[in-house]
């Protein structure tokens, strides 16, 4: 079984303010929080079933090898990256750009997490699964290997689930929780850091939805915040007298455990 | 142009009336014609209550499949009682199923897509579009040119206009075998809401800021000079395992509205937000300065935790004292 996990970087940066301008490549990347989860999924289930491999794949610039080889480290047996800069808004671009990643890789379970931390779409993973015409669900929190395929609890609002099972080949795209990330291994790290990472090119053959990311605000607040000031026992004395005016206090329970 | 909204079976009244308000602020002028699809389920007996909102209204004749559809099921419903042309719009609640779906049936159809719509307006042939992105910390603005285009709309983001002056009309399709491979196998509970979160006076919630079980320890203590007052969390210190799933609060954890929210160590995703925007007095303690909570905050106090939290401790023993 071919398992291909998709993972992404994320700048350690917020955008700045104002029109939205083209990244410089300089910055701090990390991997996406979810992403980390996704791998470890894999990595989880690769320890239950022989003959599992795995591979990371990310669609984007050189930069991005990083997190690929942090993937490495973590435990993954491969790396791929399909050579592509981000050129719309519109994840359908990125999920064109994997899918001929997966053309190449042939995978028979892909991971994706839930979704990136930079733009909180949580699309690429339903757009690929459409692009490769698989079976798919998303916000996993637990998965189970059955005969023919997987037996997934998917998370619904208010932490209720919903469980499918999904034949292989089948997209899953993974929540927080469902196995805590490790952290890269020192002796993978090393082998990550002097491997080669194979580049698929990419050249796009769709024209794309005419979306752009125009510019970033900050958000409008929903209230307003008056900011204590002063030293750090002056705003604890100010806080203590707010919950004793509005009678939230109370002192005398001192000596009682939590 | 037209504009779908499509619902679930079980859709409350009020997020169509959002929806409805936000497709009639995309077709502003436009001659634009807002029509409530239920592709599943059985949409019959709220299809009138919606049609009132002034839209029209398309249900399955009885006999649709019902909610027991997977992501795949779904789309192909949708793909099966939908041809968007280039003007038009496709807009769905953004939560639970929706939101793999919309994705996926966007990519069908070769439109563009954006998740969790805030803010809509035009400028000239071109709609901006708001949604929140980097964890609540910025809102982008997207420039779209030509549809067609499907979007997820947050939920509270857009105020219900005026009803329309006469309800809309009600059709039927008839209805659809969901095609695809995977199955709908049950639903579960989940973790469910801690006894007393939903109605505790006070909520002292824990996020990844506070470093740990030590950092959860602190609060514990502080939770015993508030009455009534009971630990939540984010989600993160619950997947860490600091406090149990059942604590959690936002969107995929409980709802709550207690009289004070004491938010210590939460960066303020709009996750967690929706999940307490209700209560009453909101006091943010955040060692970042730009952390978004403090933009939904009443009180904000800037500090480390780490050295904070004792020596708030300490005010409280001393106050005792007197
Ligand atoms: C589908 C979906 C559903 C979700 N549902 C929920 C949900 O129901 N509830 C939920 O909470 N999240 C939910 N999330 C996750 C959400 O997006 C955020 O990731 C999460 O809320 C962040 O939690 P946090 O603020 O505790 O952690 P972080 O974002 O890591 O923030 C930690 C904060 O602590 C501050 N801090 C750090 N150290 C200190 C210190 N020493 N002293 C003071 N402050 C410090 C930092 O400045 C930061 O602001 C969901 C995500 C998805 C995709
Ligand atoms: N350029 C990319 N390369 C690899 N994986 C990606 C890329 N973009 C998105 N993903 C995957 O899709 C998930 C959701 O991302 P998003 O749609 O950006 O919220 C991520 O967690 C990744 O698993």
């Amino acid at each position: 079984m071919h398992v291909v996990v998709c993972v992404k970087a994320v700048a350690d940066r917020l955008p700045d303010l104002g029109p939205s301008g083209q990244e410089d490549g300089t910055e701090g990347l990390h991997m996406n929080e979810w992403d980390s989860v996704a791998v470890e999924t894999a990595l989880q289930m690769r320890a239950k079933e022989k003959d599992l491999r795995i591979t990371a794949l990310c669609a984007g610039p050189p930069s991005w090898d990083g997190v690929l080889r942090r993937a490495v480290g973590m435990g993954v047996d491969a790396a791929l990256r399909v050579d592509y800069a981000s050129e719309s808004a519109d994840p359908s671009a990125g999920a064109r750009a994997l899918a001929a990643g997966m053309a190449q890789l042939n995978p028979d379970l892909i991971l994706c997490g839930a979704m990136g931390e930079d733009g909180m779409q949580a699309a690429t993973g339903p757009m690929l699964a459409a692009a490769l015409m698989l079976p798919f669900c998303t916000m996993a929190m637990s998965m189970d290997r059955e005969a023919g395929g997987l037996r997934v609890s998917c998370e619904d609002e208010g932490g209720k689930r919903r469980i499918y099972f999904l034949p292989l080949p089948c997209l899953i795209t993974v929540q927080t929780g469902i196995y805590p990330p490790r952290y890269p291994r020192l002796s993978l790290m090393l082998k990550a850091d002097r491997m080669e990472i194979p580049v698929l090119a990419f050249s796009r053959t769709k024209a794309l939805p005419r979306l752009r990311l125009a510019y970033f605000e900050s958000p409008p607040p929903s209230r307003r915040v008056h900011m204590l000031t002063g030293s750090a026992e002056e705003k604890a004395r100010e806080l203590v007298a707010l919950l004793d005016q509005r009678g939230w206090l109370d002192l005398g329970k001192l000596e009682e455990g939590p | 142009m037209k504009i779908w909204m499509i619902l679930g079976s079980k859709e409350k009244l009020s997020t169509g009336a959002e929806m409805l308000a936000a497709a009639r602020q995309i077709g502003e002028d436009r001659s634009a014609c807002p029509t409530f699809v239920f592709p599943f389920g059985d949409g019959a007996q709220q299809a009138k209550d919606f049609a009132a909102l002034g839209a029209d209204v398309q249900i399955f004749a009885p006999g649709g499949k019902g909610d027991d559809l997977t992501p795949e099921g779904a789309l192909f419903c949708l793909r099966a009682c939908m041809a968007p042309g280039k003007e038009d719009f496709v807009l769905m609640p953004d939560a639970a199923m929706w939101r793999a779906v919309a994705p996926a049936l966007a990519f069908h159809l070769e439109a563009a897509f954006a998740a969790g719509i805030r803010a809509l307006r035009w400028e000239g042939e071109e709609l901006f579009l708001g949604r929140q992105t980097w964890s609540g910390r910025r809102l982008a603005w997207l420039g779209l040119r030509g549809g067609p285009g499907v979007f997820t709309v947050a939920q509270g983001a857009f105020l219900p206009g005026e009803r329309g002056e006469k309800s809309g009309s009600i059709t039927s399709f008839a209805p659809l075998i969901p095609g695809g491979e995977s199955r709908f196998c049950g639903e579960e509970p989940g973790a469910g809401v801690a006894l007393g979160l939903k109605e505790a006076r006070i909520i002292v919630a824990a996020g990844r800021g506070v470093g740990g079980p030590e950092g959860l320890d602190l609060l514990g203590k502080l939770a015993t000079h508030l009455p009534g007052s009971i630990l939540g969390g984010s989600r993160p210190v619950c997947d860490c395992g600091w406090l149990p799933y059942d604590r959690q609060i936002g969107e995929t954890g409980a709802d709550v509205a207690p009289e004070l929210y004491l938010a210590c160590g939460v960066s303020g995703a709009s996750q967690h937000l929706v999940g307490m925007g209700r209560s009453g007095l909101v006091v943010v303690v955040n060692k970042d300065p730009a952390a978004p909570f403090f933009r939904h905050g009443d009180v904000g106090i800037v500090e480390d935790l780490g050295a904070f939290l004792p020596r708030l401790l300490e005010v409280l023993a001393e106050e005792k004292k007197k």
